[in-house]
Order: structure tokens, then sequence, then C-alpha cells
């Protein structure tokens, strides 16, 4: 079935449209919750929350070119993500724009580092700095997207990326100089 | 590896599950689809519920409205809503004329009885009055006693000559067996008798024999 005849047999709720919808979502939802949440039993709440406002709400969806619908979900999906978090694990940032002249660390790693290691680094990062570096890096989003989700300054994200980068460039030598 | 390279194996990196976790998503799979089933169901049905209410809260809101709006018409004197009113208010003030004509009849023929009542009760007032004064007047009540004067012959001494001798007589004549009564005291008795006129028969007879004492009782009375 066509998106556009899947978007619009959902807008008038037809259960079976709604099931496609969500069978053809429910990995890539489910990733995005499990990215920022860490957990299966609050990502699986999540998810549920997730579809139901895309169910509730996929009436207001009109623009359906370039991946609209599958951006839409995302958007959806970071939102309700960081939502739960933030009310589950609550974070302050703070803003240091002095870091802002500094340049940009390397980050030297090797071709064999497996992606679980690399999950474990991220994940291991202080929260404020991994949402940031998750936002920008994995969801390519850019600092100002990143500050109306976050709802901080501009500044603030790029400042805490800075030190996301710092504090993966301070473990991977640790983690270098450990394989050694 | 610059940190591009880093962040591009880390975007591979989180792009997608590892088994352990997908297999885990995919056990979650249907729970999910069930909770999500279940809280559009709980919507509905609250929805259902809000609509309801607010239905109802609209009609009783409406009712309302009619009502008010009904009662301010009869007030106002707004032209369309006079039009409506003056119809249906010309046919009941023909009923009221006509009930007004049947109590205004109801009314004078009351009041003519009225009149001829008042009328009556002067004149029994004044009647009652006249009565009233006329017996004020009049001498006061007197009690007639009538006494019963009659005699009886008692042929039997025995208690029931007690009893009767109780109620007020003027002669009691007892009748006593044949006996010698001495001249003296027999002279008093004939003197009575004579004066009565009782014995006059038996005196004539001329053997004069007493059969019976006789005791006024009146002249007993009188004397105490």
């Amino acid at each position: 079935m066509l998106e556009s005849t899947l978007v619009k047999k959902c807008q008038q709720k037809e259960p079976d449209a709604q099931r496609q919808l969500f069978e053809g979502y429910y990995n890539y939802v489910y990733t995005i919750s499990f990215r920022y949440l860490k957990n299966h039993h609050d990502c699986e709440d999540v998810v549920s929350i997730i579809f139901n406002k895309v169910f509730q709400n996929i009436h207001k969806l009109t623009h359906l070119e370039n991946n609209g619908l599958k951006r839409w979900i995302q958007t959806i999906a970071i939102n309700e993500s960081l939502r739960v978090l933030q009310k589950k694990h609550p974070i302050t940032f703070t803003d240091n724009d002095e870091l802002l002249d500094q340049e940009q660390p390397e980050l030297s790693i090797e071709e064999t580092v497996s992606p679980a290691r690399i999950r474990q680094l991220v994940n291991e990062m202080p929260e404020g700095y991994r949402r940031v570096f998750l936002l920008h890096v994995v969801e390519g989003l850019t600092h100002t997207e990143i500050a109306e989700y976050l709802n901080i300054s501009r500044n603030t994200s790029k400042s805490q990326m800075l030190k996301a980068r710092k504090h993966l460039q301070h473990k991977l030598k640790n983690y270098e100089s450990q394989r050694i | 590896m610059s940190h591009n390279e880093f962040e591009r194996k880390a975007r591979e990196a989180f792009h997608e599950l590892n088994e352990q976790d997908l297999a885990e998503a995919m056990q979650a799979r249907e729970r999910v689809w069930n909770a999500l089933n279940s809280k559009t169901k709980k919507y509905r049905r609250y929805w259902g519920l809000l609509w309801f209410l607010l239905g109802l809260l609209l009609a009783i809101g409406g009712m309302c409205f009619k009502n008010m709006l009904s009662s301010k018409v009869q007030n106002t004197d707004i032209p369309i809503a006079k039009s409506e009113i003056t119809k249906n208010w010309e046919i009941e003030l023909k009923s009221i004329r006509n009930e007004m004509a049947d109590l205004k009849q109801k009314y004078q023929v009351k009041n003519q009885m009225f009149d001829s009542l008042t009328l009556q009760h002067q004149k029994l007032f004044a009647e009652l009055q006249g009565i009233a004064s006329s017996e004020m007047n009049s001498s006061s009540h007197t009690v007639q006693i009538q006494y019963e004067k009659d005699t009886i012959y008692v042929t039997k001494v025995n208690t029931e000559v007690v009893e009767k001798i109780k109620t007020l007589r003027d002669t009691v004549f007892i009748e006593v067996p044949i006996m010698e009564i001495e001249d003296d005291l027999m002279t008093a008795i004939d003197s009575d008798l004579e004066k009565n006129g009782t014995t006059k028969e038996n005196k004539s007879n001329g053997k004069y024999k007493r059969t019976s004492v006789q005791f006024n009782f009146r002249n007993n009375l009188s004397n105490k």
C-alpha cells in the first residue's frame, strides 16, 4: 500500500491501516525510544504513547514528500522519549560560552572497535552530553533544533556537544591504553 | 581516524538495535499493540462520555434558555412575539370574558340572597330581642308540686309497710286484729275520726268496734 493511501486510511481511523502503520514503523520507533531510555520496560510504554499520538494527530499530517511521515513520526518519538526521560531523570543544562572558542577535539578510534563498545562509550557519558550527542550525531539535528527539543539555548547545545567530544576523547584514550 | 569517523560509527551503532534488544522489541510488539488498542478504546469511551455529557448540558441549557426566553417574551414588546401572543391571547381573553360574565351573574344572585338573608336575620333578631325582653318581665319560674291523695289499706303487716311509709301520704290505715281498747285512749282517736267524717256509719251502728288504727301523718309532719 502506498504511504499516502495508508495515511489517508489511518486518518479515517481504519483499524487495518493503523495496524499496518504500526507494523511498518514499530522497529524504527522502538529503536529511537530505546536509544534514549536504555531500558525495554520504559520503552514499551513510550512506544505505545508515541503510536497513540501518531493515530490521534495523523489528520494534521499534510506533507508526505521527502519522507514526511517518517520524519513526523521521528519528531514525535524523540519528543516523547525526551519528555519521559526528563521526567525520570531531570537534568539542568549549564551555559559555558568560553568553551565555544576552543577547537574540536580529535576522536581517534580503531576500526576494530565494535558497535556495542561504541554504544557503551556513548551511554556511559553524563546524561546532558549523551542527549546532545545522540540528537546531533545519531538523529542528525542541528544545534538550533536541539535547542528547541531540549528547551535550551543554541550555545548551550554547542558547548554540551564539545564537552561530550572531550569526554569521549578521554574515554577513548583510556580504552586504547587498556588495550595496549 | 577523525571525530567524523567516530560519529559515523556511532550513528551506525545506534541506528539499529542489537540482536538481543531486537528480540525483546519483537516480544513486546503485541503487548504494545494491545496496550495501544485499549488506550484508544478508553479514549473513545471517554470521548463518548464527554460528548454525551456535553449533549446533556446543551439540552438542559437549551431548555433553560427556552423557558427564560418564553418568560421574557411575555414581558417584552418584541413585535414578532407580540403578534404570536395576541393570537393566543384573543382566545384566552374570550374565555376569560365569558367566565367573568358567569361569575358576575353568580355574584348578583348571591348578593340578592345575601340581602334577603340579612333582612330575615334582622327580623329574627328583633323577634328574639322581643322574646327576651318579655321573658325578663314575666314572673319568675314556679314549680308546681301536686300531691297525690289516696288511701291504702294495708291488710297485712309486713316489711313492705315500712317501705311504703317512706312515701309521703296523707293517711295510713293500719288494720290490726280486734282488740279491746280503753275508752280514754280511744276518745282522742274518735275525735280525730269525727273530724275526718270517716267513721260516721260505724258510729250510727251503735256498737262501735275499732278495727284499725289511723295515723294522721300530715298533722304529725305539720306539728314537727
